[in-house]
């Protein structure tokens, strides 16, 4: 996968950058879903990393979305720990499985207020699920972004 | 090639954790895994493909391994799927 494709995508969410690892949940803090970062969300807006297909959104939970880029790149952008059981309350997607959505697209809004204190996390694991074995990703851990800053993670 | 039926009891149905836990096994096998569900074909190795296939509890699926460790992929994803967290 060529590394530019990782040098343009943009934050989908704009929050504290989190190591997977240290994400509060043992299936992606053991990167069992594949290599990622994590963001803790300062607001409820989730955008577009780049151009791609919605390839899966459950339109009952909305709480997950993932997106298959151009290239076959895929990423998973999963809005808080357990917020599937939330059965989609505070959720609002503004897009459907099987759209074709541009980069910096409104994905989805979540009421954070409305969440916070019903989910042990709102920790969000942003996941490449079909890097090459062997290919890690870093993120500066601590460091905030905003929605569509490039270039704050790297991929080896 | 070998294959099950297997009616989903998970609340959460198949969300982000019990499939990955599938996806990572079926990843490991030698075989071909095939997950039918609503008459349509979903790789089992492709995380986005099987969270995309609306799988829910109460959901019936058929799991189709075909390949050299058929028989001991099907019966370790058969008890994943028995035993899928929420």
């Amino acid at each position: 996968m060529p590394n530019n494709r990782f040098a343009q995508f943009r934050s989908p969410i704009q929050g504290r950058l989190v190591q997977l690892e240290q994400v509060p949940d043992p299936v992606f803090a053991g990167k069992i879903m594949g290599e990622g970062f994590a963001i803790e969300p300062q607001t409820g807006d989730v955008t577009a990393p780049f151009n791609a297909t919605v390839t899966s959104l459950m339109e009952d939970t909305r709480h997950a979305v993932g997106l298959t880029a151009e290239d076959g790149t895929e990423v998973l952008i999963h809005f808080g720990i357990d917020t599937v059981k939330l059965g989609g309350a505070g959720f609002v997607s503004l897009v459907a499985q099987g759209d074709e959505v541009k980069a910096g697209q409104l994905l989805l809004q979540i009421d954070l207020e409305q969440i916070r204190d019903k989910v042990p996390s709102l920790v969000s694991p942003v996941v490449f699920t079909n890097l090459p074995e062997g290919v890690g990703v870093t993120v500066e851990e601590g460091r905030t972004v905003k929605a569509g800053d490039v270039g704050f993670f790297s991929v080896k | 090639m070998v294959q099950q039926e297997i009616t989903i009891t998970n609340p959460t149905g198949f969300h982000a954790r019990p499939a990955a836990l599938l996806v990572a096994r079926a990843g490991k096998s030698k075989s071909s895994v095939t997950i039918i569900h609503n008459d349509k074909k979903v790789n089992a190795k492709s995380m986005l493909n099987l969270l995309g296939a609306g799988i829910r509890q109460g959901s019936t699926i058929n799991l189709v391994v075909e390949g050299e460790d058929e028989a001991e992929t099907l019966s370790d994803l058969v008890r994943l799927i028995e035993q899928m967290p929420e």
